[in-house]
């Protein structure tokens, strides 16, 4: 199979998910009425002198962020599991690891369009502004994204098959991208006061995580699916 | 064109050779445990092309870990599979050898029938899948249901594009769980008549079934599972058929 083969796998991989997503709304709207909540909750319950806001605000956004796209990555197998689809995809002759990056690309878009929604509403109920310097913010929410949503997949794909899988992805995914949650918090805390030497160092951190996740999931999640 | 000449896009894709190999589909000693309890136990079958074959046995038996370790899919414990003399572990690009229909539909509720099939010819690679998926619709008898969402199919139409899903590739093995199962009876004749026009085309097929009855008037071997023991294996007796230029 050639490179050319294997990026229009990956495509059509994922087209079929957005396809299914956008025909049957599983995941979607779920996960962005629960990162709404949280974040009214959060924004109405703590209050703090407003000099203080640029401190906490990116902790709290990352936070309704995370535990809301926790929610897409959980769902992100179990719809392939309906009529036996998952035997399906894993007998064509598809590598593992273009399945697996293609379930990222799609929990990936699901966390940014989550952030996408996010961003405005703690703009809007905080009235500090995350896009004060829009490019290094940019920077830190895709590989924050990338990295969350590399792990999510790998934890997701682990977790979908067992039986009795409730709430297994959150207890182990939540320890595993502790380092994401700093990072991605300090990062934003850092740019929002202005520091871009700290921003800069907790953004490289970011990288790594999302780099070692992308290549490890790529390289295991054969064996991962293995019966 | 010589006799050696590859015909079909997978024996291209293989280098296939008709005469060179011997059958399509070899288990020897497939053993499979679960919870330290063999569900299969030293497994030894051949399929030749052209053959029909039968897997009959009560549930529990161990019909459906046969077809999915067959299929390449259940690692089985001890022993191995080979599709064309080849063990097709670890090379998901020998998967294009194989077809298989499961018990459950394999098939996503909320796409069409006819997206379903596209899905399928775009992930086994097909140079035209719009065109294949016209085909198998028409040979199926779905053209007309092309638009609508499987969920919403009647069982019965649900195993015809299942079956049409496995086949899109024109594999040369074909595996089927229990494809009878929920079929009237005019879709079973229909059903037995393309197991037919496949075994003419020499296609290596092997279908699990409760009805013992029928299936040996279909197949032309019977393996019978127990305890997840084969009861009736016979060695691959059709010599693959030369084919005419």
């Amino acid at each position: 199979m050639t490179a050319a083969d294997t990026l229009r796998t990956w495509w059509w991989l994922v087209h079929k998910d957005l396809l299914r997503e956008l025909r049957a709304p599983r995941v979607w709207p779920a996960m962005l009425l629960l990162a709404l909540v949280l974040a009214m909750v959060i924004e109405l319950q703590i209050e703090l002198p407003r000099q203080q806001h640029p401190e906490y605000v990116g902790g709290m956004f990352w936070l309704a962020a995370f535990f809301a796209g926790t929610m897409a990555l959980d769902r992100s197998f179990s719809g392939e599991h309906e009529q036996g689809c998952w035997q399906g995809l894993l007998l064509y002759p598809v590598g593992p690891g273009t399945v697996f990056l293609a379930k990222l690309t799609a929990n990936f878009l699901a966390v940014c369009t989550l952030g996408a929604v996010l961003v405005p509403t703690f703009m809007l109920l905080s009235g500090i502004s995350l896009l004060t310097r829009p490019g290094p913010f940019l920077v830190t929410a895709v590989v924050a994204n990338l990295g969350f949503a590399a792990a999510g997949t790998l934890v997701s794909a682990l977790t979908s098959s067992l039986a009795h899988r409730n709430g297994l992805l959150v207890l182990l995914l939540l320890p595993l991208v502790l380092p994401v949650v700093l990072g991605a918090v300090q990062a934003t805390r850092f740019l929002l006061v202005g520091q871009l030497d700290g921003w800069w160092r907790w953004t490289q951190l970011l990288a790594c995580f999302a780099v070692v996740f992308v290549t490890l999931g790529t390289l295991v999640f054969g064996y991962i699916v293995e019966e | 064109m010589t006799i050696n000449e590859p015909k079909l896009p997978w024996e291209r894709a293989v280098g296939w050779q008709p005469e060179s190999e011997g059958c399509p589909l070899i288990a020897r000693q497939l053993t499979r445990t679960m919870s330290g309890q063999p569900v299969l136990d030293r497994a030894d079958l051949a399929i030749g092309p052209g053959e029909l074959v039968a897997l009959v046995g009560a549930n529990g038996a161990g019909k459906t870990t046969l077809l999915r370790c067959l299929a390449g899919r259940l690692r089985p414990t001890a022993g191995e599979v080979l599709w064309f003399g080849v063990s097709p572990k670890g090379r998901p690009d020998r998967h294009r050898l194989i077809g298989f229909a499961a018990h459950e539909s394999l098939l996503y509720p909320e796409l069409t029938a006819g997206e379903n099939l596209l899905f399928a010819a775009r992930m086994y690679g097909l140079a035209q899948p719009r065109e294949r998926v016209g085909e198998m619709l028409a040979k199926t008898g779905l053209a007309r249901l092309a638009g609508r969402v499987a969920g919403r199919l009647s069982q019965g139409l649900r195993q015809r594009l299942s079956l049409a899903r496995a086949l899109v590739h024109d594999p040369p093995i074909l595996l089927l769980d229990e494809p009878l199962a929920g079929l009237d009876t005019a879709g079973r004749a229909w059903l037995e008549g393309f197991l037919s026009e496949l075994r003419d085309r020499d296609r290596a097929v092997v279908f699990s079934t409760h009805d013992d009855h029928r299936s040996r008037s279909l197949a032309d071997r019977v393996l019978e599972l127990h305890g997840g023991r084969l009861q009736a294996t016979a060695e691959c007796a059709v010599i693959p058929r030369a084919r005419s230029a």
